[in-house]
C-alpha cells in the first residue's frame, strides 16, 4: 500500500484545520501526576537547580520549568506553525495579509505537586484566541505564503534572520522563542534578559500576553514565587476571563 | 468515566503501584518518558478535552501498569495506543462528556455571520476540527488522525492498532471522504471560501 499524500500539506481549509491540531502538547505537571499515581519518582531530566532555589527559599514548594519535552517540540514550531497557518488562511481569504497572531504555546513551568497525585491541577494549557490579542494585531502584514503548511513546518528550523526583511511579528516570534529556549536550558537569567528585550523593543506587541506568561514562568523557575504571583494577579487584573486566566488564577492563588 | 472516578481509580492504582519492583518501575518509566506526550496528544485527537485528555491519559498508563507483565516488549506504544482508544470511548460515551461536548453540527459554527477571517483563530480552527472529527467513528478518526496529523505511515498505523494495511488504507480513505464532505459543508456556508 503506497501512502497517498498527506492532507495536511496541502494549502487549503482542511489543512489549515489539521495544523490547528499540531499544537496540542501534555503540560509537564500531567506527566508528573501520572507519575505520581504510578508510584513512580518524577523525571530527573525535570528536575532543575530551581527546586533547590524553591525549597531554600520557601517559595511554593518544588517549583520547576520542565526540561519539557513538549515545550521544546512546541516552542518554536508552535509559534511558526500558528503563524503559517495564519499566513494559510490569510490566502484563502485572498490576500497576504494576517488577521491576527495567536499562539498556543506551551508553558511547561510546572509546580510539582508531592501531595496526592491528581488531586492538584496545577497547569491548564491554554491557547490564544484572536481575542486576547491586541488590535494592532489585525492587519499585520506577512509575507505571502509559499507552500502551505509544510512552510511553516521548515520554517521553525530554517529561521534566518534578516533584520530587513523580517516582520514585526517574526521578531516577536524570535525574541520569544529565544526566552523559551533559555528557558528550556534552564537559564533564566537569559530568559529574563530576553524577556526584558521584548518589552523594550515591543510594548505594545502582539505577542506580550505569552511573554508576560514566559516571565512569570521565569519567575517560578527562578524560586521567586511572590514575583511571579503579584505579575499573575495583575495580568488577571488586566483580562480576568483570557486564554490563560486559569493557569494564572492558578498560580496566583498557590501559598 | 467521570473525571471523579478517574482520580479514585488513580488513588487506588497509586497505592498497588507502591509495590511495583525496580525493573517493572523502570519499564514503566520509560513507557511513560516515551510515549505520554503521544497519548495525550492521540487523546485530545480521538476527542477528549485538555482537561480530559490528562486524567485519561493517567488512566491509560494506570491500566499499563496493572497489565505490565502481559505487555510484549517492543509493543508499548500498540498497547497504549488501544488502550487510549478504549478510555476515549469510554469518557466520550459518558452522560457528563456529552454534555459538554455535544455540537450536533460543525457547520453551525460558522454561521451567523461568521467571516472566513475567524478562522484564523487558532482555537477555533480547532474546535471546527474536532467538530468535524466528531462526525466519523472512532476506528475512521485513529486512522486519519495518525496519517494525516501524527505523520505516521500506514504500515506504521497497522503496526500499532495491529490490522492490516490494507484495512488502514480503507478506513483512512473513508474517513477522508468523511473529512471531504464535511469541508465541503463549511464552504457551503462560506460562499468566498475556496
Amino acid at each position: 500500500v503506497t501512502d497517498p499524500k498527506r492532507l495536511i500539506d496541502e494549502n487549503n481549509l482542511g489543512a489549515t484545520l489539521l495544523a490547528s491540531a499540531r499544537s496540542d502538547a501534555p503540560w509537564r505537571s500531567a506527566r508528573d501526576r501520572t507519575a505520581a499515581a504510578l508510584g513512580l519518582a518524577a523525571s530527573t531530566a525535570a528536575v532543575t537547580s530551581a527546586s533547590a532555589t524553591a525549597g531554600a527559599t520557601g517559595v511554593d514548594g518544588a517549583v520547576r520549568v520542565g526540561a519539557d519535552v513538549a515545550g521544546k517540540s512546541t516552542s518554536t514550531a508552535t509559534w511558526i506553525k500558528i503563524v503559517g497557518g495564519v499566513l494559510v488562511v490569510g490566502a484563502l481569504a485572498g490576500g497576504a495579509y494576517v488577521a491576527t497572531g495567536g499562539s498556543s504555546a506551551k508553558h511547561s513551568a510546572a509546580t510539582s505537586v508531592p501531595a496526592p497525585p491528581t488531586t492538584v491541577r496545577a497547569q491548564e494549557t491554554e491557547s490564544v484566541a484572536t481575542s486576547g490579542l491586541p488590535a494592532d494585531a489585525i492587519a499585520r502584514r506577512l509575507p505571502a505564503p509559499q507552500s502551505g503548511a509544510e512552510q511553516y513546518r521548515s520554517k521553525a528550523h530554517h529561521a534566518s534572520p534578516d533584520p530587513a526583511a523580517e516582520s514585526a511579528l517574526a521578531r516577536e516570534l524570535r525574541l520569544l522563542d529565544a526566552a523559551r529556549s533559555a528557558l528550556d536550558r534552564h537559564d533564566v537569567a537569559d530568559a529574563l534578559a530576553t524577556l526584558d528585550r521584548y518589552e523594550r523593543a515591543f510594548p505594545s506587541g502582539t505577542l506580550r500576553t505569552e511573554a508576560s506568561m514566559l516571565r512569570v514562568e521565569a519567575l517560578l523557575a527562578r524560586g521567586d514565587g511572590v514575583e511571579a504571583r503579584k505579575l499573575a494577579r495583575d495580568l488577571l487584573a488586566q483580562d480576568p476571563l483570557g486564554p490563560h486566566a486559569r493557569r494564572l488564577r492558578t498560580i496566583a492563588d498557590s501559598p | 468515566m467521570t473525571t471523579l472516578a478517574l482520580r479514585d481509580e488513580a488513588q487506588e492504582a497509586a497505592k498497588e503501584a507502591q509495590p511495583v519492583g525496580a525493573p517493572k518501575d523502570a519499564r514503566l518509566r520509560a513507557m511513560l518518558d516515551a510515549h505520554f506526550d503521544f497519548i495525550w496528544r492521540s487523546l485530545r485527537r480521538l476527542g477528549l478535552s485538555e482537561d480530559r485528555a490528562d486524567d485519561a491519559a493517567q488512566q491509560v498508563f494506570i491500566v499499563a501498569s496493572r497489565r505490565l507483565d502481559s505487555i510484549v516488549a517492543g509493543s508499548e506504544q500498540s498497547f497504549l495506543f488501544r488502550t487510549a482508544t478504549r478510555v476515549a470511548s469510554d469518557v466520550r460515551r459518558s452522560a457528563s462528556y456529552r454534555r459538554e461536548f455535544a455540537h450536533p453540527d460543525p457547520a453551525a459554527d460558522l454561521e451567523g455571520g461568521s467571516r472566513p477571517d475567524e478562522l484564523l483563530d487558532r482555537r477555533r480552527a480547532r474546535a471546527l476540527l474536532d467538530r468535524i472529527l466528531d462526525t466519523m467513528d472512532l476506528d475512521l478518526r485513529a486512522v486519519f488522525v495518525l496519517f494525516e496529523i501524527e505523520e505516521m505511515t500506514i504500515a506504521e498505523i497497522a503496526a500499532l492498532l495491529a490490522i492490516p494495511n490494507g484495512t488502514v488504507a480503507s478506513r483512512l480513505q473513508r474517513a477522508r471522504e468523511r473529512f471531504h464532505a464535511k469541508l465541503a459543508k463549511l464552504r457551503s456556508h462560506q460562499g468566498d471560501l475556496p
